[in-house]
């Protein structure tokens, strides 16, 4: 089974919904890629990882399911057991020199912060950072401290569904569809990242082809049933990916037909 | 190219692996099933298992880890074991099974030690053993440590690994060309990609009552699930993994509700695509060999087959 | 922990389901250290009222007496679980409803009682006929084995799932010989499993106790049935003997379907 047991150094309730877990770990993930996470008793699940660091991982935690449920009442200094990092992640390093562009939805932003962290790191390498983030209403977003830092360093755009409460970060509300839609972006030399719920990307894409960019600038992280991780179970497999093991991240034109399998 | 066993040789033959290990061989009751067998005389030389050998390499559950004050401790099995009496078809399975448990990015551990510590010996079939095989479409290749034809009241044992040569040193050569069957039944057309559309399909899946027996008693099957069991007490438990199907409705759920394959349609086309089509792109084989199993034991006879070969645009 | 406050209540049946809990013998007393059995009126002398964590309830409404105890067990649970094939399906008491006159039968079981005022006949109905159900675990009797998979993912905190696959994919892994192959009447591809086909694997037929799949695909059974020379009439009749509705229903469905085609 390969489960190794880590520590974890803190943890932090992002969103009503969402738990933040930063765990004592040498696992070095690509970013996109992801970890298996294990709850003795009561099961596995596959959780997309959110930095690039050496000596720590971070974790943000949608509350959907059991396992999920069960990680959100872990605590600081307790162990956690976990494989990986599997799967294929944004090819980052063939992006050097380019512009680059995300566009995240909910807790599609998670695995993009792993995607800013190693930018960060390397941002002599890249050109143009642009970002498009959209989430449900302005409690629901996440890395709200980063946010603030991101709106200043990048051209940074978000928006919230609906705004029922206060919006401190002052972003419109609509769908991030439509800010994507008025914004003008570059569309030489540029790659550009989604990750979020199907029906936004597939809309996404939409705009961007409008926009004149080809199918094969666009990178997506599909979502599947993953049990095993390592392509062998099945659950995953749609049209012959493996989306375990052959994304979750796929170039659009290789998986443009398979949405709905 | 192997050695010759004269008929009364392969009692004596058989008898000589009890003592490397368990023996299992097919055993007719009500059905053909595998099984540990004592005597040579329960061995069962005719047909072929419901069930196929993948058995004793993925059990339909067993446990891979104890659960234990809340950690794992894995599991191992390391029994020596002979599987006296397959077909091609089957220990052409375990080929399958090998590309994606022995591969060597992930392998599984559990599978490659019983892998490593089981020794094949085949039968080989004289004529097709229902009007449903057709494995001679499916290029079956010499995957066994030793395969024995029946021919003229002699056993002709062809030797497929040095685990297998070992054990048959000491008789004679011999050097005769053994036939192999010829399946009525023919698979035509290998490439189906250009046939996704649901009406190629619709036909067949109204007739799918989702039984899964296609799945479950296909010799290269393995899609499986892991679920954790704890008992009442909640102190220990084990993890386990359990044969699973594509055609069960919420093989495909994810953790927000949706259902990627909704329809028996799209599980039942999957199914078909995986083991013809899928699986070839991938590891250059395809991931059938042409039992027949799949049409032989579903309810309704769907015979993907047929339907494979009448598919026109 | 505090224990889950659990409770057994019962309405028209033959008291069948409730008993398969307490026939858990030597696992019996380790449940009642986690739980604690604050109802139980055929164990207990003193039963508590509501609320309950988790309510079991056994039996069908036949009468207004059942549906006003039902509906008082209800509002006092947080999870209500239709235990037993009469409360999720309507079980034997259902067969009434293939009667288009249902005093025909009253009349001739109850030959001296005053029905309106003794008996207070309702339509025979499944419990979710009249209150939401949270679980369903059919079987009649219900398998020991799925109650206490129930109540333990419960306390584990685990959403519980409930097999939901044909009694075939049981008796296929036990390697029995197929009876329907074999030109038997078994009702196996239609039933919800979770009884390690039980009847099959002493040559039995499956009967259907557990009620359908929720995804039957009725039509082709019947016809496999037919095919192996069954009667159509006995066929319904098998059907209708543990759920009467909702093979009603699925057979509509299967109809519709048809005439789209």
């Amino acid at each position: 089974m390969n489960l190794k047991k880590y520590k974890i150094l803190s943890t932090s309730k992002e969103t009503a919904d969402d738990v933040f877990l930063r765990i004592e770990t040498d696992i070095n993930p690509q970013p996109g890629q992801f970890v298996q996470v294990s709850i003795p008793g009561i099961g596995e699940a596959p959780i997309s990882t959110a930095s690039c660091d050496e000596n720590f991982l971070d974790l943000n935690i949608r509350v959907v399911g059991n396992v999920t449920k069960a990680i959100g009442n872990l605590k600081k200094n307790d162990y956690i057991h976990l494989r990986g990092p599997y799967g294929r992640g944004y090819p980052l390093v063939d992006f050097k020199g380019k512009n680059i562009v995300l566009i995240g939805g909910g807790c599609g932003v998670a695995p993009l912060r792993g995607v800013i962290k190693y930018l960060e790191k390397h941002r002599k390498d890249y050109d143009e950072i642009t970002m498009f983030f959209g989430f449900r209403t302005p409690q629901d977003v996440l890395f709200k401290d980063e946010v603030a830092v991101w709106m200043k360093k990048y051209n940074f755009n978000m928006s919230v569904d609906k705004s029922p409460e206060d919006n401190p970060f002052f972003c419109p509300v609509g769908f991030v569809t439509q800010i994507l839609d008025q914004t003008k972006i570059e569309t030489k030399n540029t790659e550009v990242l989604l990750c979020g719920p199907p029906i936004m990307m597939d809309k996404c894409v939409e705009i961007l082809k409008k926009k004149k960019f080809k199918d094969s600038q666009l990178w997506v992280s599909l979502e599947r049933h993953m049990k095993c991780g390592v392509g062998k179970c099945g659950h995953c497999m749609a049209h012959g990916f493996y989306v375990c093991k052959d994304g979750p991240v796929f170039r659009y034109d290789e998986v443009k037909d398979i949405t709905d399998e | 190219m192997g050695k010759i066993l004269d008929k009364k040789d392969l009692k004596c033959f058989f008898e000589k692996l009890q003592k490397i290990g368990e023996v299992v061989a097919p055993v007719k009751n009500e059905n053909i099933s595998f099984k540990p067998v004592k005597k040579f005389s329960e061995v069962c030389f005719e047909g072929r298992s419901m069930f196929p050998i993948k058995k004793y390499f993925l059990p339909t559950k067993e446990a891979i880890a104890e659960i234990k004050n809340d950690a794992f401790v894995e599991k191992n099995d390391f029994k020596k074991r002979i599987i006296f009496g397959a077909r091609l078809c089957d220990l052409n399975g375990l080929l399958v099974l090998d590309k994606l448990f022995l591969d060597p990015l992930y392998p599984d551990k559990i599978y490659a030690i019983r892998r490593e510590n089981t020794i094949l010996i085949g039968f080989a079939c004289k004529e097709p053993l229902s009007d449903f095989c057709f494995c001679e479409s499916m290029d079956l290749k010499d995957y066994y440590d030793l395969l024995i034809t029946e021919n003229n009241e002699k056993y002709y044992v062809s030797i497929g690994s040095k685990k297998g040569a070992n054990l048959v040193t000491e008789y004679k050569d011999y050097d005769i060309n053994l036939k192999k069957p010829v399946c009525k039944k023919k698979l035509k057309n290998k490439n189906i990609h250009d046939f996704f559309d649901e009406k190629f399909w619709e036909k067949d899946a109204l007739k799918c009552v989702s039984c899964q027996r296609c799945t479950l008693l296909c010799p290269t099957c393995l899609c499986f699930d892991v679920a954790d069991e704890m008992n009442i007490d909640l102190k220990l438990g084990t993890r386990n993994r359990s044969l699973d199907s594509c055609h069960s409705k919420d093989f495909t759920l994810v953790a927000g509700g949706h259902v990627f394959r909704d329809t028996k349609l799209k599980r039942y086309r999957h199914r078909v695509f995986h083991k013809i089509q899928y699986f070839k792109d991938k590891f250059e084989i395809p991931m059938c060999v042409g039992c027949g199993r799949c049409m032989e034991f579903c309810h309704s006879k769907i015979d993907f087959v047929d339907t494979i070969n009448n598919l026109k645009k | 922990m505090t224990k889950p406050k659990v409770a057994i209540h019962s309405i028209t049946g033959c008291a069948g389901c409730q008993l398969t809990i307490y026939f858990v013998k030597d696992l019996l007393l380790k449940l009642l250290e986690k739980i604690d059995l604050v109802a139980a009126p055929m164990l207990k002398e003193k039963n508590n009222a509501g609320p309950y964590d988790v309510c079991f309830m056994e039996g069908l409404v036949a009468s207004k007496d059942d549906l006003e105890h039902l509906k008082k067990i209800r509002e006092q649970s947080k999870i209500l679980v239709a235990l037993g094939t009469c409360a999720t399906h309507g079980n034997v008491p259902g067969i009434k409803n293939s009667y288009s006159d249902s005093t025909v039968v009253e009349s001739r079981v109850y030959k001296n009682l005053n029905l309106k005022e003794q008996i207070m006949p309702l339509k025979p109905a499944p419990i979710d006929a009249h209150v939401k159900v949270d679980y369903y675990i059919s079987g009649c009797p219900p398998e020991e084995k799925e109650i206490l998979k129930f109540i333990t993912d419960l306390l584990l905190g685990k959403k519980p799932v409930i097999y939901d696959e044909p009694v075939c994919v049981e008796c296929s892994l036990k390697e029995n010989d197929c009876l329907l192959e074999r030109g038997e009447e078994c009702l196996g591809p239609m039933i919800r499993g979770g009884c390690d086909a039980l009847c099959p694997s002493v040559n039995h037929g499956c009967t259907g106790c557990h009620g359908p799949l929720s995804d039957a695909n009725i039509l082709q059974g019947i016809k496999l049935l037919e095919q192996n020379g069954v009667d159509i009439k006995l066929i319904k009749k098998r059907f209708h003997k543990y759920s009467y509705d909702k093979f009603s229903e699925l057979e509509e469905q299967a109809k519709k379907i048809k005439r789209k085609d």
